[in-house]
C-alpha cells in the first residue's frame, strides 16, 4: 500500500472511532428502551472535561477518567428526568445538548481568558503506528457489547426491558435499575468518544467541536438496525468517506467543496438504508414505564 | 391458616373506585374462583396481590404474616405467580429466554446450557415447544401454557390465572380446566378468575363473588346453584329509582336485519321512536362491534342497517378514548361533532372557526347540562362525570332522533349517573329512539322499555313477563334455556 493509502486508512480510523464508541453506548441504552438523544451534549461535555483535566494535569489517564465522568454525570441528569420522572426523552435530550454547549463554552472561556496563551492537552500515545488506546478500546468495546447483549444475564435483562418493560417487570426484572445502568453506560461511552476528539483528533478544545457527531452516532444505531456489526461498518463507512473527501479537497479536485462535504452523509445513509433492511427497533423504546399503579 | 388473605382492600383510580372493601382468603391447596362482572374489580384485586397495583387501604397476609408486596419480584419471592389476561411474554425473545427471564441465572449464559435448561423444564411439564422459537410465533394457547409452566418452574405455591379461558377456543379451555386438579394434587393453590359460571362449578372448590369492588360472598362450590351465583354477581333486587318510558308504538327509527360483522352473528332488531331498547350483557360479547358498526366505524359484513329517522348520534362510554379529545377545550370538543347539525354551520364563516359563536354554544351546553367548567377549559381538566356530561351535550346537541348510548354512566358517581339516565329518559319521552347498550344491569332495568341480552354475538329478547334480574343474569351467562 502506498503512503496515500496508509494515510487515508489512518484518517478513516481517527474519524470512525469516536462515532463507533458513542454509537455502541447508545445501542445499549436503546436496547434497554431509553432513547438518549443527549449523546451529542454528553460527547461535548466529555471532550471539555478531558481537555480541562488533561491540559492542567498533563495526564492522559486523568483526562480520560474526567471525560467519562462528565458523560456519566450528564447521563445521570438525563436519567433522573426521563427514567425517574417519565419526562419526554426528546425534550430532555435536547435540553442536555443545549446545556452542554452553553456550559462547556462558558467554562472554556473561564479556563482560557482571551489573550491568554493557549493550552494543549496531552495526546494519547500510540502502541503501533496509527493504533492507539482508542482503537483498542473500540475493538474491545464492540466485542464486549456483542457478548454482553447476547450472552449475559444482564444483556438478557436489557433486551427484555427494551422490548417489553411490563413483561420483564412481571418476571421480577428490575426495569428502572436496568434502564439507569444502560443510560449511564451510554453516557460513559459518549464521554469517552468526546475525549478522543481532544486526545487524538486535536490537542485542544473548540466550542461545539463535536459538530453533530453525536447525532451521526444516533443515526448509525437506527440505520445499523440495532446490530453492533452493522453499526461499526456504518461508522467506518462514514469515517472513510469523510477522510476521502478531506483528501480530495486538499488535492484541489474540481468538485464544489460543499458537495464533497455532503458525501459522507449521503453515502452512509444510502448504504445503510439499502443493506440494513427493515430492522425493528426495541418495541418499548422511549415508552415510559410505571411499575405500580 | 389461610395461605393468602386479602383484607378490606380499597383502590381508587382517578374518579373510579375499583375496589371498595374486597376480602379474599385462599386455603392451602384449593382451587378458588373469583367471580364477578366486568369492572367488578377482579383484575385490580389480583394485580394488588402480585405487586402491580398499590392498594389505598387494606392488608395482605401470606401464611398469616402481613406483607407489603411492592413488586412482582417480591410476589415471586413469596411464592405467588400470575398468568395475565393479556399475556406477559417478551415477543422478541425466544421461548428459552422468556422461560428463564428473571430466574437466578449465571452471569455468563451459554446458548446450549440455556436451551438444555429450558428443554428440561418444558419436558417436565410435558410442553412440546422449541426453546429457540421466538415467543411471538406461538399460538395463544401455547403462550398461556408457557406462562403457566414458567410460574410453576419458579416454584410458586399460589398460581393466579386471570381470566385464562377468555382467549381460548372451547377445546383449549377444556384442556386448561383439566390441568387445574392436577396442580391441586401437587399442592399448588390456584386462584381462578372468571365470569363464566360453568367453568367455576366444573373445577373449583370455593368461590368468592365480587360486585362493584366489594366481595359479597365466599362459598363452597359444591351444592351451589348457578342461579344463586348469578344473583350475587349482579346484585340484590332493588326497586329501580326511575321507571322506564312506557311502551310506545312509535314509528320505526332504526332497523337492523341479520346484521353480521366479526363478533356479531346475525343481529335483528327494530327500534321505535319513544322507546328505550336496552341491551344487557357481559363485556366482550359483541358490544364493541355493535357500537362500532352503528357509529359507522366498522363496515357492515352482511345484512342491513337502516336509520329510518336520522340523525343518529352515538354516546360512547369510553369517553377518554373515543369520546373526547382530552387536550382540546370544552368548546372545541363540542364543535368537533358532525352531528351538531344546524348549529355547526353557525360555528364557521368562510371556513374559519368563529370563536364568539363557539363560546356561545359552549356556554349554552355548560348551562343546560350543568357541566362544571368554562368554555376554554381543557376536557382533560374535567372530572369523569363532567367529561361524560360533555359527551352527552355533544351527542344531544344535534337533536338526534336515534341515540345509541353505550355504557353512558360507566365510572360515574351516583348523582352524575342519575342525571345522565334522566336525560336519556327525557329524550325518549320527547320522541327520540334510544338504543342503550350497557353492562350495568341496574341501568338496563331502570331505562329499558324493552330488554335484550347480548351473548356471544347474538341477541336474545327478554320476555316482558320474565323481566327479572335473575332471568337476565341467566341469559347474560348463556344459561338461556326456556
Amino acid at each position: 500500500m502506498d503512503a496515500i493509502g496508509v494515510a487515508l486508512l489512518l484518517a478513516t480510523l481517527r474519524l470512525s472511532v469516536p462515532l463507533a464508541i458513542a454509537a455502541m453506548g447508545e445501542l445499549v441504552a436503546e436496547r434497554a428502551g431509553v432513547l438518549n438523544i443527549g449523546i451529542e451534549g454528553m460527547m461535548l461535555a466529555g471532550a471539555f472535561a478531558a481537555f480541562a483535566v488533561g491540559a492542567t494535569t498533563g495526564s492522559v489517564g486523568l483526562a480520560l477518567a474526567a471525560g467519562m465522568l462528565a458523560g456519566a454525570a450528564l447521563a445521570a441528569l438525563f436519567a433522573l428526568f426521563v427514567i425517574g420522572r417519565n419526562s419526554d426523552p426528546i425534550v430532555c435530550g435536547m435540553a442536555i445538548n443545549v446545556l452542554a454547549l452553553g456550559v462547556t463554552g462558558s467554562a472554556y472561556r473561564v479556563l482560557l481568558p482571551a489573550g491568554a496563551s493557549t493550552l494543549t492537552s496531552p495526546v494519547m500515545p500510540e502502541v503501533a503506528p496509527g493504533v492507539n488506546g482508542f482503537v483498542l478500546v473500540t475493538a474491545l468495546q464492540v466485542a464486549t457489547v456483542v457478548l454482553f447483549l447476547s450472552r449475559t444475564r444482564w444483556g438478557l435483562a436489557v433486551r427484555a426491558v427494551g422490548e417489553s418493560a411490563e413483561a420483564a417487570h412481571a418476571q421480577g426484572v428490575r426495569v428502572l435499575r436496568t434502564r439507569w445502568a444502560a443510560t449511564i453506560f451510554g453516557g460513559v461511552c459518549a464521554g469517552l468518544a468526546g475525549s478522543s476528539l481532544v486526545l487524538w483528533l486535536t490537542d485542544t478544545f473548540v466550542e461545539g467541536m463535536t459538530s453533530g457527531r453525536g447525532f451521526i452516532a444516533l443515526a448509525l444505531v437506527l440505520f445499523g438496525g440495532y446490530r453492533p456489526g452493522r453499526i461499526v461498518l456504518g461508522a467506518l463507512l462514514f469515517g472513510g468517506a469523510s477522510a476521502l473527501q478531506f483528501r480530495l479537497q486538499a488535492r484541489g479536485v474540481e468538485i464544489p467543496y460543499n458537495l464533497l462535504l455532503m458525501t459522507p452523509y449521503v453515502l452512509t445513509l444510502v448504504v445503510l438504508t439499502l443493506f440494513a433492511g427493515r430492522a425493528k427497533g426495541p418495541a418499548d423504546l422511549a415508552r415510559p414505564f410505571v411499575a405500580r399503579e | 391458616m389461610p395461605r393468602v388473605a386479602l383484607r378490606d382492600i380499597h383502590k381508587r383510580f382517578g374518579s373510579t373506585e375499583a375496589l371498595r372493601g374486597a376480602n379474599l382468603e385462599l386455603a392451602p391447596g384449593e382451587i378458588h374462583a373469583v367471580l364477578g362482572e366486568n369492572g367488578a374489580g377482579k383484575s385490580t384485586l389480583v394485580r394488588a396481590l402480585y405487586g402491580l397495583v398499590r392498594p389505598d387501604r387494606g392488608e395482605i397476609l401470606i401464611d398469616g404474616v402481613p406483607r407489603e408486596i411492592s413488586t412482582p419480584r417480591r410476589a415471586l419471592e413469596l411464592g405467588i405467580g400470575l398468568v395475565h389476561q393479556h399475556f406477559m411474554l417478551v415477543p422478541a425473545l425466544t421461548v428459552a429466554e422468556n422461560l428463564l427471564l428473571g430466574e437466578p441465572l449465571p452471569a455468563f449464559l451459554r446458548r446450549a446450557e440455556l436451551r438444555a435448561r429450558a428443554r428440561e423444564i418444558l419436558e417436565l411439564y410435558d410442553l412440546g415447544l422449541d426453546p429457540d422459537a421466538p415467543a411471538d410465533s406461538l399460538a395463544v394457547a401455547e403462550r398461556q401454557r408457557l406462562e403457566i409452566v414458567r410460574a410453576l418452574a419458579r416454584g410458586v405455591g399460589v398460581l393466579i390465572l386471570d381470566e385464562p379461558t377468555a382467549v381460548l377456543a372451547p377445546s383449549e379451555a377444556a384442556a386448561l380446566l383439566s390441568l387445574l386438579p392436577r396442580l391441586r394434587e401437587r399442592g399448588t393453590t390456584v386462584l381462578f378468575i372468571s365470569h363464566k359460571l360453568a367453568e367455576i362449578t366444573a373445577v373449583c372448590d370455593r368461590v368468592t363473588v365480587l360486585r362493584a369492588g366489594r366481595s359479597v360472598a365466599t362459598r363452597p362450590v359444591a351444592g351451589l346453584a348457578a342461579a344463586e351465583l348469578g344473583r350475587w354477581m349482579v346484585g340484590e333486587a332493588l326497586p329501580p329509582p326511575g321507571s322506564p318510558p312506557a311502551m310506545a308504538a312509535g314509528a320505526p327509527a332504526l332497523r337492523l336485519q341479520d346484521l353480521r360483522v366479526p363478533g356479531l352473528g346475525g343481529i335483528d332488531l327494530e327500534l321505535r321512536a319513544g322507546e328505550v331498547l336496552a341491551i344487557a350483557g357481559i363485556d366482550g360479547n359483541g358490544q364493541g362491534p355493535l357500537e362500532e358498526v352503528l357509529a359507522g366505524v366498522l363496515p357492515i359484513g352482511s345484512g342491513t342497517l337502516e336509520v329510518l329517522r336520522p340523525p343518529l348520534a352515538v354516546l360512547s362510554g369510553d369517553r377518554q378514548r373515543t369520546g373526547l379529545v382530552l387536550d382540546l377545550s370544552i368548546g372545541e370538543n363540542l364543535a368537533l361533532s358532525e352531528a351538531a347539525g344546524a348549529g355547526r354551520e353557525r360555528l364557521y364563516r368562510y371556513g374559519f372557526l368563529r370563536s364568539s359563536e363557539l363560546q356561545r354554544v359552549a356556554r349554552e351546553s355548560i348551562a343546560r347540562f350543568e357541566i362544571r367548567g368554562a368554555p376554554d377549559l381543557q376536557a382533560r381538566a374535567l372530572s369523569g362525570g363532567n367529561q361524560q356530561k360533555l359527551c352527552v351535550a355533544r351527542a344531544l346537541g344535534g337533536e338526534p332522533r336515534v341515540l345509541v348510548a353505550v355504557n353512558p354512566t360507566r365510572g360515574l358517581d351516583v348523582a352524575a349517573t342519575a342525571a345522565v339516565r334522566e336525560e336519556l329518559r327525557e329524550r325518549a319521552r320527547a320522541g327520540a329512539a334510544v338504543l342503550l347498550i350497557s353492562t350495568d344491569l341496574d341501568e338496563v332495568l331502570e331505562l329499558g322499555t324493552r330488554v335484550c341480552v347480548l351473548f356471544r354475538g347474538r341477541l336474545t329478547a327478554v320476555e316482558p313477563e320474565r323481566r327479572t334480574r335473575e332471568r337476565i343474569g341467566e341469559l347474560m351467562l348463556g344459561l338461556g334455556g326456556a
